[in-house]
């Protein structure tokens, strides 16, 4: 008896008081992320993906390599297509964050960069500045995808980040090896993270 | 891939450890009289912080966010309903029926009483 009531007043218990308390909060703010959070199946990024290796493929051979960003343009508008009909389509727990406060916030990180590399685009088409294309646009994709990483997952972050680091490479880099950074970031990348979330996403989190 | 709340992280079993409702703050006051065993229990704190960031969730909202049953989610949804912390409406949506929830500015206060409290015992456990 003596020895329980000994048990109850060390420091042990305070700590096992203070854990279980954290714990609680930790609980209640998980609750009202996932409250909030919007979901990114995985198969939107392979199936992206899948286009930019097209396009990737099509911009290196000969023949089309004059008309690489028409090639782009095209691509980015199917994947673009692609994607929001995989994100949007009903399914299980997405379909809970598809209304209201979810939908608007990613929308709302995800546009404007987005926004922001059609505008520059036409721009840098305009002064023929042609080779600053590809880095622009994958550094703004990087910073689109970090932003939409906020009411989305880390995971999406972690791709932006990556998306970054190869359009800071790409700006500094020959055109013909411009085309290669294109195919690596929204091809390659968009496959590999799109793997990495759907296997997140069906194995634990949802 | 939205991470769903995990309940193994919630308020751990009561009968297991301190209970929480006991503990004394390091002045000696009793928690007791503020604690809210309505809101304590792990469901229905999921439901209240969840529908305190969204405006209204239905049935199947809640159940798929919890991973709980029909019956698990409708028990605990009633007990919040009866105590005024939610309001329930039932409509129809393409000729199936809907059960939408909202939290009342009494559940609001309630889960900001809890929050107050929990706090509380962080602050003094560490001042302990």
């Amino acid at each position: 008896m003596r020895k329980a009531e000994n048990r109850d007043m060390s420091p042990t218990n305070t700590v096992l008081i203070d854990s279980h308390a954290s714990a609680t909060l930790r609980y209640i703010r998980s609750s009202m992320e996932a409250a909030t959070a919007f979901a990114v199946p995985g198969s939107a990024g392979i199936a992206m993906g899948v286009v930019g290796f097209l396009a990737t493929a099509l911009s290196l051979m000969p023949g089309f390599a004059a008309r690489w960003l028409s090639i782009w343009l095209l691509a980015a508008l199917i994947a673009a297509l692609i994607g929001g009909v995989l994100i949007i389509r009903p399914a299980s727990i997405r379909a809970l964050a598809l209304s209201g406060t979810p939908v608007r916030r990613f929308a709302l990180c995800l546009l404007p960069p987005l926004f922001v590399g059609a505008v520059l685009t036409a721009v840098l088409v305009r002064y023929d500045a042609l080779d600053a294309i590809p880095g622009t646009w994958l550094l703004l994709y990087g910073c689109s995808l970090i932003a939409a990483s906020v009411p989305t997952t880390r995971t999406l972050g972690a791709m932006g980040t990556s998306f970054m680091m190869i359009g800071l490479i790409t700006l500094v880099i020959p055109h013909n090896m411009q085309i290669l950074m294109l195919g690596a970031g929204f091809s390659g990348l968009h496959i590999l993270f799109g793997f990495l979330i759907s296997r997140r996403s069906y194995g634990r989190e949802t | 891939m939205a991470a769903k709340p995990n309940l193994r992280m919630t308020p751990a079993a009561p009968r297991k450890g301190p209970k929480l409702t006991s503990i004394t703050t390091a002045r000696g006051e009793s928690e007791d009289g503020k604690f809210d065993r309505l809101v304590y229990e792990r469901v229905r704190l999921g439901i209240m912080s969840a529908l305190a960031v969204r405006e209204e969730l239905t049935f199947t909202e809640l159940k798929a966010l919890f991973n709980v049953s029909d019956g698990n989610l409708s028990a605990h949804a009633r007990k919040l309903e009866e105590a005024k912390y939610l309001v329930c409406s039932k409509t129809f949506e393409a000729r199936r029926p809907k059960t939408t929830y909202r939290l009342t500015a009494l559940g609001k206060g309630a889960l900001n009483r809890y929050l107050d409290h929990v706090e509380a015992v962080i602050k003094a456990t560490r001042r302990g």
